[in-house]
């Protein structure tokens, strides 16, 4: 199955779910569910910088926002996307820099005991550059297209529906050779 | 299960396998060397160092033959190949100490090279800087920084041609001098770039000219900052987007040079070098021309007052800088250097034209320009062979490479 077209599956499987919600329960297990889960927490880049490493700040605040669709009782699929910056380097008489990143990854993940995951996953990744102080901001937008992320994560479920958990992930951009590391609340629901 | 392990090595294999790796370090003798007890031989007795030289020993390293020439900091000796060593020269009493490095241009192997010449076999010649050539240097190489233990002589053949010590063969180095993935010690596009490439035989250089946010014209080649040419920095995208302060900042060069601004570049290269070709490849930045024209005026009146014979030509790869230069007032002054057809060379009235190799030696159209005072020089051979027939069969005044000792080989073993 190409990528295109497991895309193209998750983008109308994504439509379904208020049809989902109006079916009535049973106890035959479907093959078609689906969760949404939205992460938020720490973000700490693993400074490689060899230019103003010393002025960098690492840490930051980071999302994550992933869709799964979950056809059997231990694997996934689904995609996963977020915002977190990487870091900011003040230098005089240069300005502010800052680096962040939206990533766009295909993820599998895989339940390795009740309610813990391990996951991995790659795609694409958009950087935003941006450059300010002293004189007019400047921002440049970098196409990074070999990124991939691994992760493990502890889900519990509070319900039939919510679940919350903590996730600690990994994810390298390929383009600028950067890695951070982030450790997150997470929320899940199913669909 | 086993799936997902296979991933995460063949992830982590990938991690590993994208570890740049730009640093060949030039083997050296350190401390013990014999050439800190030597005194330093005057340029007469370096001259007589030049020449065709057969090789014996282990020639299956450095073939039969091999030129030796003298530069501005080091002597080069060159074999057909792309082999090269660069050495020091000292003497004590009547003997010539010779001791450096030798690479291979098209590889990664290096090693350490110490050379001599006897009293009796040239060495009371060389330092008194008077009499026959005829020279041997005995010595060895080795491998890295093991000492030298492979044996090299070198047994003076012939002198050069007259007709390669009198032609001006232009032999024009790539990025400054030099490319960063030829795994040299410095940085392409640098200064201290333009300070390393006669070692290798370069007589000219080729530059790459951007201009930055603020309009000030400088010297980087690709078109994005990345970690193949900048040590990890903080700043991304193109390096045009950026002013010369903030690259100043923010960026290294692979090797911890500073990007330098052009001013500073050709500075440099008309003030420290004894090179006589720059040869400044506009990248296409629109404006550039006119923010060029006033530095390449500037240091060609630098260079007349020092008495420097130096060529500054501004490139024209395309139609849209040759329309930039067109339009620019009075662009007949401007020396510049037409890589498109002779048409165009002739409309913007440039002092070289500089035709892709790949179009042959042009002998007619070389010629033709020839006859309008106009130089000709070709881009970018790097084949030995291609080397040789361009040089030997070619009209060229010269020609741009990345192997400069390869060029300088063919060009000094000429009949």
């Amino acid at each position: 199955m190409t990528r295109k077209t497991i895309i193209l599956l998750l983008l109308v499987c994504a439509l379904q779910p208020a049809a989902f919600a109006s079916k009535k329960d049973s106890t035959k297990a479907s093959l078609n569910r689906y969760s949404l889960a939205i992460g938020a927490g720490w973000v700490h880049y693993i400074n490689t910088l060899e230019i103003g490493a010393d002025m960098a700040n690492i840490n930051s605040a980071g999302l994550s926002l992933k869709f799964f669709w979950e056809p059997e009782h231990r694997l996934s699929l689904g995609l996963e996307s977020g915002f977190y910056r990487l870091y900011a380097v003040k230098g005089e008489p240069g300005g502010k820099v800052t680096m962040s990143a939206v990533p766009l990854l295909l993820n599998v993940r895989m339940r390795i005991v009740d309610h813990f995951h391990l996951s991995a996953g790659a795609g694409l990744a958009l950087m935003f550059n941006n450059i300010t102080g002293g004189e007019e901001k400047i921002s440049s937008t970098i196409l990074s297209l070999s990124n991939y992320q691994f992760s493990a994560s502890y889900i519990y479920p509070l319900d039939r529906h919510w679940n919350v958990g903590g996730e600690f992930k990994f994810i390298n951009f390929g383009k600028t050779a950067d890695w951070l590391y982030t450790l997150q609340v997470v929320c899940a629901v199913k669909l | 299960m086993k799936i997902k392990i296979f991933l995460a090595i063949m992830l982590l294999l990938a991690a590993y396998g994208c570890k740049k790796d730009h640093t060949l370090p030039i083997p050296s003798a350190g401390p013990n060397s014999i050439l800190s007890q030597t005194h330093p031989l005057k340029i007469n007795s370096k001259l007589l160092l030049e020449g065709v030289y057969n090789v014996s020993g282990q020639t299956e390293m450095f073939g039969d033959q091999v030129i030796v020439k003298n530069n501005r900091t080091n002597i080069l000796i060159a074999n057909s190949d792309g082999k090269y060593i660069v050495l020091e020269s000292g003497y004590l009493d009547s003997v010539v100490f010779l001791q450096g490095y030798w690479r291979n241009g098209y590889g990664d192997e290096t090693g350490l090279v110490s050379l001599m010449i006897g009293k009796d076999e040239g060495g009371t010649m060389v330092v008194t800087g008077t009499g026959t050539q005829n020279i041997v240097m005995r010595g060895a190489f080795g491998n890295e920084s093991n000492l030298p233990d492979k044996s090299l002589v070198l047994s003076y053949s012939r002198p050069f041609s007259e007709k390669a010590k009198n032609t001006t063969y232009h032999i024009l180095a790539h990025r400054g001098g030099g490319r960063t993935s030829d795994l040299l010690p410095v940085s392409e596009n640098s200064i201290a770039m333009v300070g390393f490439t006669e070692r290798l035989g370069s007589t000219g250089i080729e530059i790459d000219v951007r201009l930055s946010k603020d309009s000030i014209p400088f010297l980087y080649h690709d078109g994005d900052l990345n970690i193949r040419l900048t040590q990890k920095g903080p700043l991304a995208g193109p390096p045009e987007n950026f002013t010369l302060n903030q690259l100043k900042t923010f960026v290294r060069l692979i090797h911890g040079e500073t990007i330098p601004s052009l001013e500073e570049l050709l500075q440099y290269t008309i003030d420290s070098t004894l090179l006589s070709f720059v040869y400044m490849d506009m990248k296409g930045d629109p404006g550039s021309v006119s923010k060029v024209v006033p530095i390449q005026k500037k240091m060609l009146e630098r260079a007349a007052e020092k008495g420097r014979d130096i060529i500054i030509v501004m490139g024209i790869p395309n139609d849209d800088v040759l329309n930039e230069l067109l339009a620019y007032p009075d662009y007949t002054s401007v020396p510049s250097l037409c890589e498109l057809t002779v048409d165009d060379v002739r409309k913007a009235d440039a002092r070289v034209w500089a035709p892709r190799w790949t179009l042959g030696t042009q002998d007619d159209l070389v010629a033709q320009m020839h006859a309008e005072g106009r130089l000709a020089v070709t881009w970018t051979i790097d084949q030995p062979s291609w080397i040789r027939d361009y040089i030997n069969e070619g009209q060229f005044d010269g020609l741009l490479t990345n192997f400069p000792y390869v060029v300088s080989y063919y060009h000094y073993i000429q009949q």
